[in-house]
């Protein structure tokens, strides 16, 4: 399964989102779901936590300026690999 | 003259709040001076240096933020403890030059005012 997420981890139930995520799911933060990727967070804290791979969408960390403040331990991808991710899971739960 | 609050409670881009307030704030600047703008929660990240909004195709309306002293608005605060839920507590250069205040200091300062406005 592949998880996007796209609300601000403030505006949203992260918890719950992460109670379904198993080994071989894909998690992608995109829009304000990138601010889950900020350092220093609760929210990167409860997704390093999580079995998922974990993906961020560049676009929307530039956008938001959240380069420098971002965190090392999710992968940060363009548009084509969000692409590639949809292709390789068959479901995709959009949070 | 009422004064009036300016309450900034989400984040650039994911939505409009950020760019409506902005606009309000410019309306009412041109009435009174007696304003003042609180940047809360997702609010604080409206105020991030090194936005390219351009990159999601949305309008970049952050350097506004910046000029705001020249309508004569000059009382800014962001909240602290917002800052440090982001990790944000050590960044800098920030698009405008506020406050950084406590939540417990800015509440009280909000109720200065009359009329608060959230977005």
């Amino acid at each position: 399964m592949l998880y996007t997420l796209s609300h601000s981890p403030f505006a949203c139930d992260l918890a719950a989102l992460l109670l379904t995520v198993r080994a071989g799911d894909d998690l992608l933060l995109m829009q304000d779901g990138v601010i889950a990727g900020l350092v220093g967070t609760v929210a990167l804290a409860q997704l390093a936590g999580a079995p998922a791979g974990l993906f961020a969408l560049s676009a929307d960390i530039d956008a938001r300026g959240l380069t420098a403040h971002f965190s090392d331990k999710i992968a940060v991808i363009d548009y084509n690999e969000f692409v590639s991710l949809t292709v390789k899971h068959a479901k995709q739960m959009a949070w | 003259m009422k004064r009036i609050a300016f309450v900034f409670t989400q984040g650039p881009h994911g939505g409009s709040a950020g760019r409506e307030g902005l606009d309000a704030l410019l309306a009412a600047s041109a009435l009174t001076d007696r304003i003042g703008v609180f940047f809360i929660a997702d609010g604080v990240l409206l105020l991030l240096p090194g936005q390219q909004p351009e990159k999601i195709l949305a309008r970049n309306f952050i350097a506004t933020f910046g000029v705001l002293p020249i309508y004569d608005i000059h009382h800014y605060y962001i909240c602290a403890e917002s800052l440090a839920q982001r990790g944000l507590l050590e960044a800098d250069g920030w698009v405008l030059k506020g406050e950084i205040v406590r939540a417990a200091d800015w509440r009280q300062i909000l109720s200065g005012f009359d009329t608060l406005l959230t977005f």
